[in-house]
């Protein structure tokens, strides 16, 4: 319980300090988290989800997971979905679905960054590692520099299905149509980025993202984020808008 | 009776599954999978999915009976009550899947 109240406070303090947002509905709203959650036959779940009003987190079944309020990055990018649903609300399917997924590990990573305010060269780009019980072929649930390589081989989870570009982008049902697997491709544009650019991944590349959230429409493609995250870098100058080009040139999208 | 098993999405974005085929399996397992099926009471094509909800696991369960095919596609929340046991059968004999 301290967890999820802990995480959901230092997640709040990074929209509200960073980017002036009063909670995930910017005006106040209460941060509400059931914990210790069961699934329907009263076993520990092993998952944490977005219910459309809270947050949800199991315990994990202790033997490939622990619970899911240990990782901040995970409370973060449940809150995230929160913040989506206020904001761009996009469509959780496909494409926009992706980038839905996309958005919401880009904060959950940036408010583990900002609390330890690790700069964007030396930090971890690796989400859940605390969420996971230690085994060699196991990293994290996701790695947003390098998709597809946060477990591999691993007996229960098998090998990250990420695809870090887009030639070979997720066409099939599963997942929403991969929601979870085509967003490692803004994934990795958004750590190359915040790596180029050096610093604080919060302070240019999240101002942009976040900026971004702001003005997609439900339906956007990737295309559609990488021109409005282009647009934005603008306001940044020369050198952010040539970091923010690199970063999608270097997974398969030219703007 | 061949049932075909596939779990994706959830915050943690992994792919499970399973196919069985009753013909080859132990007949006491075969037996236990065909009980679940019929007790399931998975007919036709039924799809039914949270609309708010975001990192909801889903589940797709197919099963092909003497050329009749019957499906199922639901997530967390809405798994119905008597497919609940088919499923977590099929949960148990799953296993991790590489990307289709």
């Amino acid at each position: 319980m301290n967890e999820a109240y802990d995480h959901s406070g230092t997640t709040y303090d990074f929209f509200a300090k960073i980017f002036g947002r009063n909670s995930l509905d910017d005006e106040g709203m209460k941060l509400v988290s059931s914990v210790h959650v069961g699934d329907e036959d009263g076993e520990p779940l092993t998952n944490a989800f977005w219910n459309g009003e809270q947050m949800a987190y199991g315990d994990g079944d202790g033997r490939i997971f622990k619970r899911f309020t240990r990782s901040l990055d995970v409370v973060g990018h449940e809150l995230t979905h929160g913040v989506e649903s206020f904001t761009s609300n996009l469509l959780y399917q496909g494409q926009s679905g992706a980038l839905n997924e996309h958005f919401a590990d880009v904060f959950g990573i940036l408010v583990r960054q900002w609390k330890r305010g690790e700069p964007a060269a030396e930090a971890s780009w690796v989400l859940g590692e605390e969420i996971l019980v230690p085994a060699p072929t196991r990293r994290g649930i996701r790695d947003m520099e390098k998709p597809g390589t946060a477990f591999v081989n691993d007996p229960y989870l098998g090998t990250d299905p990420q695809p870090a570009h887009v030639k070979d982008y997720y066409t099939g049902k599963l997942d929403k149509g991969g929601v979870h697997l085509n967003s490692g491709i803004p994934n990795r544009a958004f750590a190359l980025t915040a790596k180029a650019l050096g610093g604080r991944a919060w302070e240019v590349a999240g101002r942009i993202w976040y900026d971004a959230l702001l003005q997609l429409s439900p339906l956007a493609s990737f295309l559609d984020c990488a021109r409005v995250t282009l647009g934005l870098a603008r306001l940044h100058g020369d050198v952010t808008q040539r970091a923010v080009r690199q970063g999608w040139a270097a997974v398969g999208i030219a703007v | 009776m061949q049932v075909s098993f596939r779990q994706s999405g959830g915050a943690t974005g992994f792919l499970r599954g399973v196919d069985l085929d009753t013909s080859v399996l132990e007949s006491a397992v075969a037996d236990r999978l065909e009980r679940l099926v019929v007790a399931s009471g998975i007919h036709g094509q039924i799809e039914r999915f949270s609309p708010k909800e975001r990192d909801l696991r889903q589940y797709e369960i197919v099963i092909r009976n003497e050329g009749r095919v019957a499906s199922l596609s639901c997530d967390d929340r809405t798994v119905p009550k008597n497919a609940r046991p088919l499923l977590r059968f099929l949960d148990a004999h799953a296993g991790p899947l590489r990307r289709p």
